[in-house]
């Protein structure tokens, strides 16, 4: 196995909300609980979750946007709470979701470009253009486009300069929070053999997070699927995906729209818990179809079900094997 | 710049007002160099000779002096005053609001809270007691005027910087290893400096004002300095007897402040093209229809069964002498009981040919240009909007991809579900009210009577796109046109709406036109389906022949590029190259560009859709399975 690149150990994050007159009611609203990860050296993680699963304030945690309440980062085996935010961008970069507005609207894209290399790396004026160039070659983007505007750019084009900025912090780990999701299909793939070509290029590590089943199948190697904020599954991407041993997991595969294969919808409303007020023992129990007392009381135990795979589950769902 | 110029002159009267202000500015540059009496010299004999007279172009005051040379000289004055409290008040109260909606939290309250405080204070009364404190004088008037006018630049800039301090480009600066101080001063400043250009510009006039109104009062300027306040000043205890000492400066602060708003409005609506008159316009409730098409003759329906045909339709959006084809020529027809899909990229045309079919198309820009929409056997290109209104909903019913946005964010549920229904007939309210429950079980919403109660921001997604679909089943119509209804919705809840739509349409037997980018999910519902392409339809045909022998090459690529699950590592093939801009006139195959089985003939010439097997392709070399 090659080496530990990120390890996580029981990050946690809530949001005080305040409620009621003049906001004295103040309530923790749960968004992370308790993860724990670890990612190796050129490996990609699919983080897998739906809308308030908790995925993207633990992909702002991982980069040093958000701090967690609980818990520690170690990035190549120094703690990331104890790097200053040069070192930290060093260690490790993002990239948004939304191509176009994590640029700035009145910078030129060749200024967007040079600030890790200012900024990160103190880089002379001919070394910066010395590194650009060879960066929006990898990116295949036309060299023009260091003199224009971000909104000059479709969605696919500026993905790209978001990648390139990126690269140019030269930082071995890379959180591609949803990249492909605001692009169209024909994009999605060209952005899709981009990061593969440019991780094989320069050494990278991915950390890749979606709500698309299809897309993780298709690019990670290992896949964390969150629910409630938590990790309810974790291992081998394919063996995860097509062999799912949480319930979750399962109703997430079946969901998703396959041609040839009609769908199985869950009955019911399927709403999240409260984050407000979680449910004490397994956050999944209300929505599941094994739930029994003990899911509903007891902390759920994490049930080892392969090399380094897991589910936290009382009842997995039995190997067909 | 001067294209900045061009943009403010279009708007006339900013024109006017830069021309009357510059002019100002130059007299007042000028007035140094020019052959004026000199403005404090006192000349009793010949005191409040009237304009025109000998040496006196403008004529004297109450003590003599020399009209014309006070006024030049107050100008300058006056102007000089303003623009400098404008400066200090902007610059103050700009960093002011920029550090505290970028730092927010502690620093934003302490701040905010501390303008707040100044803000409570009546605006002339604080002036006014600034330079009780301080003595009256120019300068002191000077710093009261800027020191009452910071709030405003506060409150401003801290609102958009607040809203920019959150954005993703800020976060990436951050963790490209900007510090606080360089992000604020080279990514936040250049994206707030239009509102600190528009506040200047719209609040300089009130300053020279406020300046004037001071030095009015004796707390100005001061004897026998002229501005344009204490010449209205000393004027006034001649206001009737010689009313021309008080009105020359009074036509001259008039200008000048006329001057700076109509020019302010001019920049904030060249800098804001959101806010520009005419802008703000309301689209017409009807997509307007070209003249030539209104006249020409209508296009015979064909398709027997169909609940909704159209025939060679086109829409344009046409901004000034920019025109977009946005859908060309399309044609399709959809039949009673029948799913159709429509599916594309982003820009492909589905969206607005959906749009174009009850005319729902913004106008402008939006434009029918060719084309016969008919709804058993009814023509909508050529009806006028009262029975047009009474299709929509009615007859034909749309669901959107997010509900928020098309549910009244005030009204409860019950009352916007049963006001659907009493737009269209009449009724006793009971009747609607049950009726409404009715359909809410229909969607499969465990709580009816509860859900009626509630407001859309109360519910999931998932159960506000239930409301939406049991809106669209209101008044029972016979097509539902659903723009990509579940893109919003996490997969788990997809799979739940589009097993609800495929229930109703068993039960009842629905039509519905159904509009995704989204393959997979095509294929779940739909009978049939037509893929769209830079505005045309390029393939139609039974959903699992196109899914399964894609003819057209843009189709298979489609295919080939998005990932099955399944499948496990794979490698996606994407479909090199950008679709076409929808200006760019077609003369060739609008996929030529992009096509890896190109031949030269299909760069030279337009390519019609013809039938193949059972399906449709719009292709000169389609893919033909051996």
């Amino acid at each position: 196995m090659t080496k530990q690149i990120l390890e996580v150990r029981n990050i946690s994050k809530a949001f005080p909300i305040s409620r009621g007159w003049f906001g004295f009611n103040k309530q923790q609203l749960r968004a992370v609980r308790a993860i724990s990860l670890s990612v190796h050296k050129g490996q990609t993680l699919g983080v897998i979750g739906e809308s308030g699963c908790g995925k993207t304030t633990l992909a702002r945690m991982l980069v040093g946007l958000q701090l967690p309440d609980a818990g520690e980062i170690i990035i190549n085996d120094q703690n990331l709470q104890r790097l200053d935010p040069v070192q930290r961008g060093r260690a490790i970069q993002y990239v948004f979701q939304d191509p176009i507005s994590s640029l700035n609207p009145r910078m030129t894209v060749g200024r967007s470009l040079e600030t890790p290399l200012r900024c990160l790396h103190n880089l002379t004026s001919a070394q910066r253009k010395a590194a650009i160039a060879e960066i929006i070659h990898a990116v295949k983007l036309p060299v023009d486009s260091l003199a224009r505007y971000p909104h000059e750019f479709s969605g696919g084009q500026a993905q790209r300069i978001s990648i390139a900025r990126a690269l140019l912090a030269q930082s071995p780990l890379i959180v591609l929070d949803e990249p492909v999701s605001a692009l169209d299909v024909s994009v999605q793939a060209q952005i899709i053999e981009l990061l593969t070509e440019i991780k094989q290029e320069f050494d990278l590590t991915y950390i890749f997070i979606s709500h698309d089943l299809a897309v993780i199948e298709a690019f990670c190697d290992q896949v964390a699927v969150m629910y409630f904020g938590e990790i309810v599954e974790y291992g081998d991407c394919s063996q995860v995906l097509m062999e799912p041993r949480h319930p979750y997991t399962r109703l997430l595969a079946s969901s998703a729209p396959q041609i040839g294969k009609s769908l199985i919808a869950e009955s019911g409303i399927g709403q999240l818990p409260d984050p407000l007020d979680p449910p004490e023992g397994c956050s999944f129990a209300a929505r599941c179809p094994y739930s029994t007392n003990e899911c509903i009381q007891l902390q759920t135990p994490r049930q080892m079900t392969g090399n380094s795979n897991y589910v936290i589950c009382h009842h997995p769902i039995a190997n067909q094997e | 710049m001067i294209d900045f110029i061009r943009k403010i002159v279009r708007n006339r009267l900013a024109g006017l007002g830069l021309i009357v202000l510059f002019s100002i500015f130059v007299l007042a540059i000028l007035t140094p160099l020019l052959p004026l009496a000199p403005p404090n010299e006192i000349d009793t004999p010949n005191r409040f000779l009237l304009p025109f007279s000998d040496n006196a172009l403008l004529g004297t005051d109450h003590l003599g002096r020399d009209l014309l040379s006070r006024l030049l000289w107050g100008t300058q004055l006056s102007l000089a005053v303003g623009f400098v409290a404008a400066f200090i008040a902007g610059f103050f109260g700009s960093l002011l609001g920029i550090v505290a909606g970028y730092m927010g939290g502690r620093t934003d309250s302490l701040i905010m809270r501390s303008v707040d405080i100044l803000m409570a204070f009546p605006y002339i009364l604080l002036a006014l007691a600034i330079v009780a404190a301080l003595g009256p004088g120019l300068l002191n008037a000077l710093i009261a005027v800027a020191v009452v006018n910071i709030p405003f630049f506060a409150r401003n800039v801290r609102g958009v910087a607040v809203t920019l301090a959150q954005a993703d480009f800020i976060q990436s600066a951050r963790l490209s290893g900007r510090s606080n101080i360089s992000i604020l001063v080279f990514e936040l400043l250049p994206n707030v400096a239009s509102v600190i250009i528009i506040a200047f510009s719209t609040t300089v006039g009130w300053m020279i004002l406020e300046t004037a109104g001071l030095s009015f009062l004796g707390l100005g300027s001061q004897p026998p300095q002229a501005d344009l306040g204490s010449m209205l000043g000393e004027a006034r205890a001649a206001l009737i007897t010689n009313p021309h000492t008080s009105i020359i400066p009074g036509i001259m602060i008039f200008l000048i402040v006329m001057g700076i708003n109509l020019l302010g409005d001019g920049i904030r609506d060249a800098l804001d093209p959101r806010l520009a008159k005419g802008q703000l316009e309301k689209p017409s409730p009807l997509t307007r229809v070209s003249d030539s098409l209104r006249k020409s003759p209508p296009i015979a329906g064909t398709a027997n069964n169909a609940v909704m045909e159209i025939n060679h339709l086109s829409t344009n959006f046409e901004v000034g002498e920019v025109v977009n084809k946005a859908v060309r020529d399309v044609s399709f027809s959809i039949n009673s009981g029948e799913c159709l899909g429509l599916v594309g990229e982003s820009g492909s045309g589905k969206s607005v040919t959906a749009l174009s079919l009850t005319r729902l198309v913004a106008s402008p820009p939006g434009v029918v240009v060719s084309g016969s929409v008919r709804i058993s056997d009814q023509e909508l290109i050529n009806l006028p909007y009262e029975s047009v209104r009474a299709i929509r909903g009615r007859r034909v019913a749309y669901i959107f991809q997010d509900p928020l946005t098309s549910l009244h964010p005030l009204h409860r549920i019950g009352q916007q579900l049963t006001e659907a229904m009493s737009t269209h007939s009449r009724g006793a309210n009971s009747v609607f009210i049950d009726r409404a429950k009715h359909l809410l079980g229909e969607v499969r919403i465990p709580n009816p009577e509860r859900v009626m109660e509630a407001y859309p921001h109360q519910l999931s997604g998932g159960m506000r796109q239930r409301i939406g679909i049991a809106m669209a089943l209101a008044n029972d119509p016979d097509l539902i046109i659903a723009d990509e209804p579940t893109t919003a919705l996490d997969v788990t809840v997809q799979a739940q709406i589009l097993a609800i739509l495929n229930d109703l349409r068993q039960q009842r037997g629905l039509s519905v036109l159904f509009i995704s980018h989204d393959l997979n999910v095509m294929a779940q519902i739909c009978d049939r389906v037509a893929v769209m392409y830079a505005g045309e339809i390029v393939e139609m045909g039974r959903t699992l022949d196109i899914l399964e022998h894609p003819k057209h090459p843009y189709t298979v690529g489609l295919l080939a590029c998005s990932p099955q699950i399944g499948q496990g590592r794979q490698n996606l093939q994407p479909i090199a190259g950008m679709p076409l801009a929808g200006h760019e006139s077609l003369n060739a195959c609008a996929f030529a560009n992009r096509c890896s089985r190109v031949q030269p003939v299909c760069q030279k010439q337009l390519v019609e859709i013809v039938d193949m097997d059972s399906q449709s392709v719009r292709c000169l070399f389609p893919v033909v399975e051996s």
